[in-house]
């Protein structure tokens, strides 16, 4: 009995022991894969990826979406000498769907079985054939990590674009931009209410109309593919059929541009004096604001950076006490807004970041009003004399400041040529700046800006952008005056000389790019003798 | 070798006083930082990696030289930690999105409100002291590095090569500068002042400020506002703060209000464990005795019926044997008299 | 009482001997160089990992795997099982070995070891939960010396000051059940403060409770343990009692031992429930959770239910083993495998082999005293002369 007893002992020692050991094992075994989880950073990118999932818009996905490249599959079908309704069906109304193998909405399980059933159907066919063919296996498809990593650019018209449509189509809006008519039920051209496809095509498919993207593909695929008669151009010479045509960075860039197109014909007006709407004019006494649209159409790409929603006027939804349909901005938020490139101040903001401008520009407070000189840009005539008095003025030169007053109010002589500030020097000699080099650069810059020649009334108002705080004249402050070389952050002006040079410097360098000094001997050379450890290298 | 019952009840009052301790006005346990207290404003933007900061710190605290000199801009290529022999450094960050980049960040100790390490210390070797600076004290420092161990930043450093006075080291805010009305030796070094010194709801309020004034320019927040219960060296940046290495998942819990909870349990411990283990026992004590009462008693009682039983039977069987052996007299009486007369009758004829 | 045989007479190069004299001579070389050459002479210590295997294995494991001693004292003279009595004395040694081994690691480990009665008699930091573990270790270490103190006295003949010492029994061992359920705790809290450095699987705010609650199933694990060591190596010394009690410990304290890892795995799954921590099991550091929990917390349990259940004392040992290698783990994880997790592997922490070595100096100085205490002090015996009473 007791021989029995030990052995069994002995036996399950022996079985606990290698268990044990196993399972040790896999504790340092499983353990390497506790050091890190690093995904492998090797993926292509592609711009013709349709994130299928999204596409369909499931709520939840059991496995990873498919990114489909769809230009990959375009080519075989060329190479196939196929067509576009290999996989596309074209609609009653003659466009072809965006839609993949289905006119009408089926739901989601036959949605998937859809996809399943003809994607690996026509690979496993093609590979039955002998060729090269896609993935068959889930995870081919239904990746994890992805080998495809989307470089896809977003892409509009602008000017440019447009007017070679334009051209193309004969001056004929028709082919293009249609209304949709309730009461027939059908799309219907309404000559002088042409806008923009995203005043009706937006980011979802309502009920009768299609999502922007949806609506974009198949109109203007649709017509490069197979344009309408009206549209004098060869077929196939239209624009791109593949993804990258219109997606990809470098096919964007190589888009031929026009320079200076012709201005687009919509009935508008080229100056306008921009005021709140008839009904909400009683009530208010601020100046009407004096607007050249033919300048800005000039500067802007495309009619949407104003006109973000349709074409109509600013005013129709943005009233004074704001409406639904303007998302309950108001008139004043809609014009001042500083963050909002629709606005007025945003959008002049946003302008002054721009490297000519941005050395003065991006040390000041951002879209901030002049609060005494809202005269400056409400300087038309009062809205209760507005009947009256519009047609007195005919355009913004009407306006602009005069070459009187925007004249130095001293001599050009009398800006220092150099300047030499030594007040600091210790490691370093004086730095020389110079002084006029650099008027005369920003005076040059400023001259070819519309923009900057309106706003700055004089041409002093250059000056404040170092004398910053400070009355324009000959002689303005030093800027010791109000820095104090011994500062130490808790007076009232909290920036001390050094901080101050070197902020004022330094960072007008770096907003407007300027690559030199590269280090500091740029600007003032080391003492011989003094212990110089001091770093180089300014930050572009 | 062991303390003395005095000794320990004292340095328990001790501890206890420390606890008990009036704090700075704070709702309900909640320390909002001493009142006057200083800190720094740190604009990130403005940084223009120069590494002057890491040199005058160096020479303010008369650091050794380190291997390369602070005009060696090589050294940013990695990025660098906070050692013994550097209480502060710049590492660069390259962000091909930002317009901007590289941006530079210079990483030191924060001078947190509450900080960890002060929690941390069982020697309190750290103070928070009014100025807002928090300040390291090698006279006491046991070396026990739980200080590293607990900061959130990962700021300590430790002499690990010193193998008998090792200590702790990190920023000082130049606490003794501050005592004297200097600025911190990198605050004062910036070329381009991107730091600020001053008081810490001041320094809020210019962070604000500038965030409202260039919204593009900035990220809206202030890092250091609120994290681990807010620090008294603040940023401001104009990337997100996660880009620079910085940890945004800390939270908003100060340090030692972690540890509170489980330290709180242990003047409960004390009290109830040794009431409850003392009645464990008693209950277990009086168990066994009854138990040890009930053998006892049933030992007894079954000795008794025994020798009751045993008695009975005793008194039966004399009482038996008296009758019997009176009977036997009667009969033997009665046999010696018939033969009496049988033997008189015969001596008559 | 039987006496136990004469203890026979080792020869001076037996093979422990041979070992042990390399480890110690290795030992005192690397204490050379840790006292000449600081810290980072020795170890793979850094800024970003300040606490290494000395901290890990030595204070938190030793500590864990020494609670042997409150456990059975618990057991023995606060609930009143006498048949664990055998068990005590040598839990109690241990228990003693076991924290004076920590306290000879600690002497390593922190930069100034003299300095450490500082806390407590200079400048105390009482906002520290390490204040509170190194009060409750050092008065916890008092304490199992005078409970260990009755063996030697026996053995050096000292009858009042040993009748003096055993009448504190149940006051010390209450004040050594409450001082331990505070420290082990205490050991957990200390990580209390680095949410964000220890991996959530690990981090909860019942931290302390789950140190404590693991501490009794190590504590009762170990004595099964050692016991079955002992029983190997030093048989001779035991007495009968001694011997006839064995299975019944192992008996009785794996009935335990399967009840308190029950428990704990119980709420570790709660600590994980309230955290809604459930999708991190599906990643690597929550494969290597699960081998824990199931592996050296759920499997050694199951096994400790069926050994009881069949009254086999050999399953029992292997899952008192299991058990015990599960709290290393579980002590390792926190303080060195799941802690500094988010760090890129470059910065992170492997101990150094003198690290090992001395951490191994250390417990073999620690066996090499349990030997010469047992060899000749009635730890495995009672002594004839003071076998009145328990």
């Amino acid at each position: 009995m007791k021989k029995a007893e030990a052995r069994s002992e002995v036996e399950f020692g022996q079985r606990m022991s290698i268990a044990v050991l196993g399972m040790l094992l896999l504790c340092s075994l499983s353990s390497s894969g506790c050091s890190s989880d690093a995904v492998a950073d090797q993926t292509t990118p592609r711009a013709d990826l349709v994130d299928i999932g999204e596409r369909l818009g499931f709520e939840e996905l059991e496995r990873s979406t498919v990114l489909f490249p769809h230009d990959l599959h375009t080519e075989v079908m060329l190479e196939r000498k196929e067509d576009c309704t290999l996989c596309h069906p074209v609609r009653p109304d003659g466009y072809l769907s965006a839609h993949f193998q289905q006119l009408e909405e089926i739901g989601d399980e036959e949605l998937i079985d859809l996809y399943h059933d003809e994607c690996i159907g026509c690979h496993e066919e093609t590979m039955s054939a002998g060729k090269a063919a896609g993935p068959v296996a889930c995870g081919e498809c239904h990746r994890r990590q992805p080998v495809y990593v989307s470089s896809s650019q977003p892409f509009g018209f602008d000017k440019s674009l447009h007017y070679r449509h334009v051209k193309a189509a004969d001056q004929k809006c028709e082919p293009c931009h249609h209304e949709y008519d309730e009461e027939t039920e059908r799309l219907v051209y309404i000559k002088g209410k042409e806008s923009s496809c995203r005043d009706c095509h937006r980011e979802e498919t309502e009920e009768n109309r299609s999502a922007f993207k949806l609506a974009a593909h198949e109109a203007c695929i649709g017509c490069h593919r197979e344009p309408p008669p009206e549209i004098i151009v060869e077929k196939n010479t239209a624009g791109p059929q593949l993804c990258v045509g219109c997606h990809d960075l470098q096919h964007q860039l190589a888009i031929e541009q026009i320079q200076n197109p012709p201005r687009l014909k919509r009935g508008q007006e080229d100056f306008v004096l921009v005021s709140a709407s008839e009904a909400d004019l009683a009530s208010t006494k601020l100046r009407t604001v004096p607007f050249s649209h033919i300048d800005h159409e000039e500067a802007a790409d495309t009619c949407r950076v104003c006109h973000h929603d349709t074409l109509d006027p600013c005013t129709k939804c943005h009233t004074l006490e704001g409406t639904d349909a303007g998302g309950w901005v108001t008139l004043d938020q809609a014009m001042h807004d500083k963050l909002a490139n629709e606005s007025c101040v945003g959008c002049h903001d946003a302008k002054k970041s721009t490297l000519a401008c941005a050395g003065c520009h991006d040390q000041m407070e951002q879209g901030r009003l002049p609060e005494q000189d809202c005269d400056i840009c409400h300087a038309g005539p009062l809205p209760d004399m507005l009947a009256s008095e519009r047609s007195r003025y005919r355009s913004i030169d009407d306006f602009r400041p005069s070459p009187a007053d925007i004249a130095l109010t001293f001599s050009v002589d009398e800006i220092p040529e150099k300047v030499e500030i030594g007040v600091l020097s210790h490691e370093y000699e004086p730095a020389v700046m110079p002084h006029r080099k650099i008027v005369d650069q920003l005076m040059k810059q400023i001259g070819e800006n519309g923009l900057a020649t309106y706003f700055h009334g004089s041409e002093d108002v250059v000056c404040q952008g170092c004398h910053h705080q400070s009355p324009i004249g000959e002689k303005p402050p030093l800027c010791e005056n109000c820095h104090r070389p011994d500062s130490t952050g808790l007076e009232l002006i909290e920036t001390g000389l050094q901080g101050a040079y070197h902020r004022q410097c330094l960072g007008c360098h770096k907003s407007m790019e300027i690559k030199e000094p590269s280090d500091c001997t740029g600007c003032h050379k080391k003492r011989p003798g003094m212990v110089a450890a001091v770093a180089s290298g300014v930050a572009r | 070798m062991s303390i003395s019952r005095r000794r320990f009840l004292k340095s328990l009052t001790a501890a206890g006083v420390a606890m008990a301790a009036p704090r700075p006005a704070g709702a309900h346990g909640e320390f909002a930082g001493h009142p006057e207290s200083y800190g720094v404003l740190q604009d990130i933007t403005l940084c223009i990696g120069c590494r002057l900061c890491e040199k005058a710190c160096n020479q303010v605290n008369h650091l050794p030289a380190p291997e390369k000199p602070f005009d060696d801009l090589s050294v940013l290529e990695k990025h660098r930690r906070t050692d013994a022999k550097t209480y502060t450094v710049v590492n660069r960050y390259d962000i091909p999105s930002y317009h901007r980049s590289p941006v530079f960040n210079k990483f030191q100790c924060n001078h947190c409100q509450e900080p960890a390490c002060l929690s941390s210390c069982f020697v309190a070797a750290y103070t928070k002291t009014p100025e807002g600076a928090v300040v390291y004290d090698a006279s006491v420092c046991v070396g026990c590095r739980y200080c590293l161990v607990a900061c959130p930043f990962g700021v300590p450093t430790y002499e690990y090569r010193e193998p008998l006075e090792p200590t702790v080291r990190k920023c000082t805010m130049c606490y003794p500068r501050l005592l004297e009305g200097e600025l911190p030796g990198c605050v004062e070094a910036c070329p381009q002042q991107t730091m600020l010194f001053g008081k810490r709801e001041d320094l809020i309020a210019v962070a604000r400020e500038r965030i409202r004034k260039h919204p593009s320019r900035y990220v809206d927040h202030i890092y250091g506002e609120h994290e681990m219960g807010g620090t008294s060296w603040l940023y401001i940046s104009g990337v997100p703060f996660e880009e620079l290495g910085f940890r945004t998942d800390l939270g908003t819990t100060p340090a030692p209000k972690l540890t509170s909870g489980a330290l709180a349990a242990v003047p409960i411990i004390i009290g109830v464990w040794p009431a409850l283990l003392g009645g464990i026992y008693v209950m277990t004590r009086t168990k066994e005795k009854a138990a040890v009462r009930d053998k006892d008693s049933a030992v007894r009682r079954a000795i008794e019926e025994t020798q009751a039983a045993a008695d009975q039977a005793r008194k039966q069987a004399a009482e038996k044997a008296k009758v019997e052996r009176e009977k036997a007299v009667e009969l033997a009486v009665k046999k010696a008299l018939e033969k009496a007369a049988k033997e008189s009758a015969e001596e008559g004829s | 009482m039987s006496e136990p045989a004469n203890p026979v007479e080792r020869p001076i190069f037996c093979p422990f001997n041979i070992i042990a004299g390399i480890i110690i001579l290795v030992g005192l070389g690397i204490t050379y160089l840790r006292f000449t050459g600081g810290l980072g002479a020795v170890t793979n210590l850094d800024d970003n990992n300040a606490w290494g295997f000395w901290i890990g294995f030595d204070l938190l494991c030793g500590v864990a795997l020494a609670a042997g001693g409150y456990t059975t004292a618990a057991a023995v003279e606060v609930f009143g099982m006498k048949k664990f009595h055998a068990a005590l004395r040598p839990a109690l040694l241990t228990g003693f070995l076991g924290y004076s081994m920590v306290v000879i690691a600690l002497l390593y480990d922190v930069g100034r070891p003299w300095r450490l009665p500082y806390p407590f008699v200079w400048s105390p930091g009482p906002t520290s939960v390490l204040f509170e573990v190194g009060a409750c270790v050092m008065l916890y270490l008092m304490v199992l010396f005078l409970e260990f103190s009755p063996m030697a006295l026996e053995w050096l003949g000292e009858r009042k000051l040993r009748r003096v010492l055993v009448r504190l029994t149940l006051l010390l061992t209450i004040f050594g059940i409450t001082l331990s359920t505070m420290h082990q705790s205490s050991l957990g809290a200390l990580f209390l403060i680095v949410p964000s450095k220890l991996h959530p699987l690990w981090y909860s705010s019942y931290l302390p409770v789950f140190f404590f609650v693991s501490s009794v199933a190590a504590g009762l694990s170990m004595v099964i343990f050692e016991s079955t060591l002992a029983h190997r190596a030093f048989s001779d010394k035991m007495d009968e009692e001694h011997k006839r009690a064995a299975d019944a410990v192992v008996l009785g304290f794996g009935k335990a031992a399967a009840f308190v890892l029950a428990v704990y795995f119980a709420i570790k799954t709660f600590g994980v429930a309230l955290d809604d921590n459930w999708g991190l099991l599906a990643t690597n550091y929550g494969l290597w959770f699960l081998l824990e929990m199931i592996g050296f917390v759920l499997l050694p349990c199951f096994l400790f239910v069926v050994g009881v259940r069949d009254l086999n004392p050999t399953v029992i040992r292997w899952a008192a083993f299991l058990t015990v290698l599960g709290i290393v783990l579980n002590r390792l994880n926190i303080c060195l495998i799941a802690f500094n997790w988010q760090l890129s592997p470059a910065d992170r922490y492997f101990p150094h082999w003198m690290e090992i070595g001395l951490s191994v100096f250390v417990v073999t100085l620690g066996v090499t005293a349990y030997r010469f205490i047992v060899t000749r002090m009635p730890v495995f015996y009672e002594h004839p002369d003071f076998s009145e009473g328990h």
